[in-house]
């Protein structure tokens, strides 16, 4: 090595920065709220109809370091929604999020659905309130099939409407 | 009886596809260039596979033990692993690599000497001692796929089976192997290859300094993607 130095320096001075970071507060002392907000899934522009409350929020939950895999879950999920349930989404019936639980203000969800990886949940409401809710945890077994994971997703949402 | 062997045989798949998944991948390469390295002494790289996989094997049981006795809760745990445990490693795979490296004189007036070189030498004395550390950690450095199968797959069908011991061995030892069978194949391979050229001793040297390479590396990526996040 010709400048074993400069190296030295370079290396150590990464390392110092990746301890920094870590041990860098996290925001939840700043007192900012980041809600989870509702993702617009590109649909093709409806005709005007009237909205429906709401009963099924459809969350994608993840944290900052996304996985190939993850997306892939992520990206199929939102599809699927958006190809069998277009008609509800438009009217506001049926919601997705994707929701990043590594914000401060998101992490409770990790306790309320009891998170353990990346996470497609269903979360049935009616007159606004939860009346119940579903982890797809099958969603890492299937994905390495799209039609299965597909027919899973949407039977599962299908379940959870009351076969509507 | 049927019912043990088939729980069995699914602990030990289950580690199989964690390990081949690809998000554990690098730190794959880093432990099975750490094994590797050894290829002037084929019985070293038996040894540090065989303690990889121990230390991989006591951190799944000990997890196991602490999920299943409910002193901590699963979601907590998994989502610290995930995100903590990975930002640790980083650092942790940048020094290390750093010291087998040894080309970086680090200096600390205090001390007022090299201290690279008697560091390289403990860790040399510690042998294969510092594959157990290396399974441990990387076995609690958690991804999505692995939290997937370890906390919703292999957990349940450990409390299921009454099991809390057992299959979480089998699993850690299932996902050491395919690390440790490459690793033997690439050693093996290095080897023959350094016998026919017969430069065995020259081509540990440079085994030794890609691993390190390896390390730092992969370290950086840990640091780039999970501490400052900007890989993403």
């Amino acid at each position: 090595m010709r400048n074993p130095k400069t190296l030295n320096v370079l290396i150590i001075a990464i390392v110092a920065i990746a301890l920094a970071y870590m041990a860098k507060p996290s925001s939840d002392c700043t007192g900012s709220v980041v809600f989870a907000e509702p993702m617009p899934l590109p649909t093709a522009a409806p005709p005007a109809k009237s909205s429906l409350p709401k009963e099924l929020v459809v969350y994608y939950f993840h944290t900052t370091a996304r996985c190939y895999t993850c997306k892939l879950i992520e990206d199929y999920s939102a599809d699927i929604i958006k190809q069998h349930f277009a008609d509800d989404l438009n009217r506001g019936r049926i919601e997705w999020r994707a929701v990043n639980v590594q914000e401060p203000s998101n992490r409770h969800y990790i306790q309320k659905f009891q998170l353990y990886t990346k996470s497609v949940v269903l979360l049935r409401l009616h007159n606004g309130q939860e009346i119940k809710h579903k982890v797809l945890n099958d969603t890492w077994n299937l994905v390495g099939n799209r039609k299965a994971f597909e027919s899973y997703v949407v039977q599962e949402v299908r379940a959870i409407m009351g076969g509507s | 009886m049927d019912t043990i062997w088939v729980s069995a045989a699914s602990a030990v798949w289950l580690g199989i596809l964690t390990s081949i998944s690809p998000c554990p991948l690098a730190t794959n390469v880093v432990a099975i260039s750490y094994i590797a390295k050894g290829i002037e002494q084929p019985r070293r790289v038996l040894l540090t596979g065989m303690l990889y996989t121990a230390g991989r094997m006591l951190a799944y049981v000990v997890l196991a033990a602490v999920l299943v006795s409910s002193l901590l809760s699963l979601p907590d745990v998994a989502y610290w692993l995930q995100t903590r445990m990975n930002q640790i490693i980083g650092p942790i795979l940048v020094l290390t690599g750093i010291l087998l490296l040894d080309l970086v004189p680090l200096r600390l007036p205090q001390w007022g000497g090299r201290i690279s070189q008697r560091l390289r030498e403990k860790a040399d004395a510690w042998g294969s001692g510092g594959a157990v550390l290396l399974g441990v950690l990387f076995a609690l450095s958690f991804c999505p796929v692995s939290a997937a199968i370890f906390f919703g797959s292999l957990i349940p069908l450990s409390t299921q089976a009454g099991s809390t011991f057992t299959l979480p061995l089998l699993y850690g030892a299932g996902t050491a192997l395919p690390v440790f069978g490459f690793a033997i194949l690439v050693a093996f391979g290095a080897r023959t290859l350094g016998n026919v050229f017969q430069k065995v001793t020259s081509w540990e040297i440079w085994a030794r300094r890609i691993t390190a390479l390896v390390f730092v590396a992969v370290g950086i990526y840990f640091i780039a993607n999970y501490t400052l996040e900007i890989l993403n």
